[in-house]
């Protein structure tokens, strides 16, 4: 009789402990399986997350180094400082998109702020939104229209405004404009019909009389009149430090309405462009050869790579995919701790039968090798099985996970980079008044497949760990000295 | 010159007390040998030798002539020699049938009928047999294998009287019928008479002892 009929005995003769074997190494090898199956998929998720958002870069004034600023004598003692460095026009966007390959399309902003009003002159009646627990609503009560001042986004292509492109608003009425689009504005659907508004209406924006009293400018002479050509819908959560500058109330429109509205904003241009890039992976190479390009002086210009759409829904994913690391980790330490522990008890129990396979003639090589090849035998029921478990508990704990970590995960507002303005009033932080988002997520599925690699691996590693197990096990059998056989045979 | 010589053996654990001090023997073939001698005189020491599970400190031990060394001692428990134990030692996953074919190529229900199963027994889970079923089990296995020398130490230990007289018959009877060289460690009078030879350890030394000397098994019980 060969290890092999011995072992397929003992294995269909010993059932209870062959089951308990088999369900062992159905629970290891499933969860094993499974966590891999759902790595698999979190990164394939973050892989087309990635190619589905594109990437984003975005150019700003290096305002922050002091020898781009010129100090001009003002009178006798005064003086007065600008900044020298290259404005952020359209022209220099185009300049960018034609000198480098790879850009999609690019989108500049300035945001401030401005009064609405309908064309019968009477300001918009403006939406509620919870107060962030801001003490700005209390600081700027008494400041006149102040608070019916909405969040005015100046933009040249709202397709690629970061808010549109990153999800956090979608347009459901009308279209988008470019700078081609003279005196159109895109405002919130709920604005609108709170207003008794639709597309193809116009409304007037504009300057806070508060703020044109201060300054010294007529308001009534910074009237200028918008069609609404798109009305969008927020997907995301918002907040402001005023709910008058809510998204809900935000209204976009091209920079020379803004200018027109605010002539106090003089002849500044644009705040940043943001650039779109189909592949993220070639980013940083683009980047590199916008600075490189012959009419642009790289000092001008403070360029950051805007991965904050892309972070948003990395981060949860990159979570899930570290935490399902420790625990196919944390599986595969524990059971081979158990495998090693239950074989060894069972080894132990079978030093007599050891030692009368020895004393019949057969070696130790052979005895272990009929060990192993019961355990074997299970295992291939075991795991084969597993492919099929696994593929149902990978997909229900693989949702779970990924509805569990998006949801704890805080995503760092994609709306912060936008814009902010050089203009704004002293209590105020220039970024106050523009929304920032909490972060949609447009990750809501992953899909997990078991495939035949993480079987075919699956098989080899249980296999590898199997043969050490049942090697430490068989340690006692191993160690057996001939002459003890008699006396503990008898 | 009989299968089986012990040549001036000599046998120690941890250099302290000679167990055997110098044993000679002469084994041949379809003879039942019975060794007799105290408790803890050192019969299992002796067999273990015989069998090829450890090495004498001193002295040699031949198999048809030669020095079992010289075979190899696995070679040796693998081909020339079988055991049987008080306690069966039978492998309880397996029948009867596969128990006895667990190291042979024979057809292991002869042999089984041979030593008084019935063909159902020999299908039955060993563990449901009885002693008496289960040592015949033990014989038949070690019978089936090639080793023309058979090492029983005390195979009728755990036996009643009537069982033993039946296992003792069954023993003899193949030893002498298919020619094996039976050598068993005994306590029991009734097995011990029924040796074609009795032999008597003592002191570290062994002596033979005429068969029809009744005394070589009460001496057993002092
Ligand atoms: N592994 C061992 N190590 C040391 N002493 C042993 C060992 N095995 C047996 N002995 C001792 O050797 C002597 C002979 O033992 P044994 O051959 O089993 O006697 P018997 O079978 O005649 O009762 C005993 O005194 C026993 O205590
Ligand atoms: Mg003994």
């Amino acid at each position: 009789m060969n290890l092999f009929h011995r072992a397929f005995l003992y294995v269909t003769r010993k059932i209870t402990k062959s089951f308990t074997l088999f369900l062992i190494l159905l629970v290891i090898s499933t969860l094993v399986l499974s966590g891999v199956a759902i790595k698999d998929a979190t990164g394939t998720a973050a892989l087309n997350v990635r190619q589905a958002l594109g990437g984003v870069f975005t150019l700003q004034q290096n305002t922050d180094d002091p020898s781009k600023w010129v100090s001009t004598p003002v009178g006798n003692t005064g003086s007065q400082s600008y900044y020298d460095g290259e404005p952020l026009t359209v022209e220099l966007a185009e300049r960018i998109m034609a000198g480098t390959t790879g850009i999609s399309g690019y989108n500049a902003t300035y945001t401030n702020y401005t009064v609405p009003l309908n064309t019968d002159g009477k300001i918009l009646e403006l939406l509620e939104s919870e107060d962030n627990g801001s003490s700005l609503g209390s600081l700027i009560a008494g400041s006149g229209d102040f608070n019916s001042t909405v969040s005015t986004i100046a933009a040249t292509n709202t397709a690629y405004d970061s808010y549109f492109a990153g999800g956090y608003i979608e347009l459901v009425e009308g279209k988008h404009f470019t700078t081609m689009d003279k005196n159109s504005a895109i405002m919130s659907s709920e604005l609108a019909q709170h207003n008794g508004l639709s597309v193809g209406d116009k409304i007037t924006l504009r300057m806070s009389e508060y703020k044109a009293s201060m300054m010294g400018i007529d308001a009534s002479k910074t009237k200028v009149e918008v069609t609404i050509v798109g009305l969008f819908r927020s997907t995301a959560k918002s907040t402001t430090s005023l709910s008058n500058w809510s998204m809900d109330n935000s209204i976009f429109t091209t920079l020379e309405v803004v200018k027109t509205a605010r002539p106090d904003m003089g002849d500044e241009s644009f705040e940043r462009i943001q650039f779109y890039v189909n592949d993220p992976g070639e980013i940083d190479n683009i980047v590199k050869n916008v600075k490189k390009l012959p009419d642009l002086d790289p000092t001008d210009f403070i360029v950051s790579i805007d991965s904050s759409n892309v972070d948003a829904v990395m981060e949860p994913l990159a979570n899930m995919n570290r935490l399902i690391s420790i625990l196919i980790l944390l599986v595969l330490v524990v059971g081979a701790a158990i495998l090693c522990l239950v074989l060894s008890i069972r080894m132990k129990e079978r030093v007599h039968e050891s030692g009368v396979q020895l004393a019949l003639g057969i070696s130790k090589k052979n005895i272990v090798a009929q060990y192993l090849t019961e355990v074997l035998i299970i295992a291939v029921f075991a795991f084969s099985l597993s492919t099929f478990t696994s593929g149902f508990v990978a997909k229900t704990a693989g949702h779970q996970l990924l509805d569990n970590t998006i949801a704890d995960s805080v995503q760092s507002p994609a709306a912060k980079s936008l814009g902010t303005s050089m203009d704004g009033e002293t209590f105020l932080g220039s970024s106050d008044f523009v929304p920032e988002f909490e972060g949609s997520n447009p990750l809501t599925k992953i899909e997990v497949e078991i495939e035949p690699v993480m079987v075919a691996g699956m098989f080899s590693i249980g296999f590898l760990m199997i043969c050490a197990a049942v090697m430490l096990a068989a340690a006692p059998v191993l160690r057996m000295k001939p002459r003890e056989i008699l006396s503990k045979m008898s | 010159m009989g299968i089986m010589e012990i040549k001036g053996v000599r046998y120690t654990y941890d250099n302290k007390r000679n167990i055997l001090k110098s044993v000679h023997a002469d084994f041949e073939a379809g003879n039942m040998y019975a060794i007799v001698g105290p408790s803890g005189c050192g019969k299992t020491t002796l067999l273990s030798l015989l069998g090829g599970l450890d090495s004498p400190t001193g002295g040699q031990i031949l198999f048809d002539g030669q020095d079992i060394e010289k075979i190899g001692l696995a070679a040796h428990r693998k081909n020339d020699v079988a055991f049987i134990f008080q306690s069966y030692n039978l492998i309880d996953y397996l029948t009867p049938q596969e128990n006895v074919a667990l190291t042979s190529k024979l057809p292991p229900l002869p042999i089984l009928e041979r030593v008084g199963l019935t063909k159902e027994e020999a299908k039955r889970n060993v563990l449901k047999l009885s002693g008496g079923q289960q040592q015949r089990v033990a014989i038949a296995r070690a019978l089936a294998s090639d080793a023309s020398v058979i090492l029983a130490d005390e195979p009728t230990g755990n036996l009643d009287e009537d069982t033993a007289i039946e296992i003792t018959n069954i023993l003899k009877e193949c030893a002498h019928q298919m020619n094996k060289c039976m050598i068993i460690v005994t306590h029991s009078n009734e097995l011990a008479k029924q040796a074609d030879m009795i032999l008597k350890l003592r002191k570290g030394e062994l002596q033979i002892v005429d068969a029809s000397d009744s005394n070589a098994g009460k001496e057993q019980k002092n």
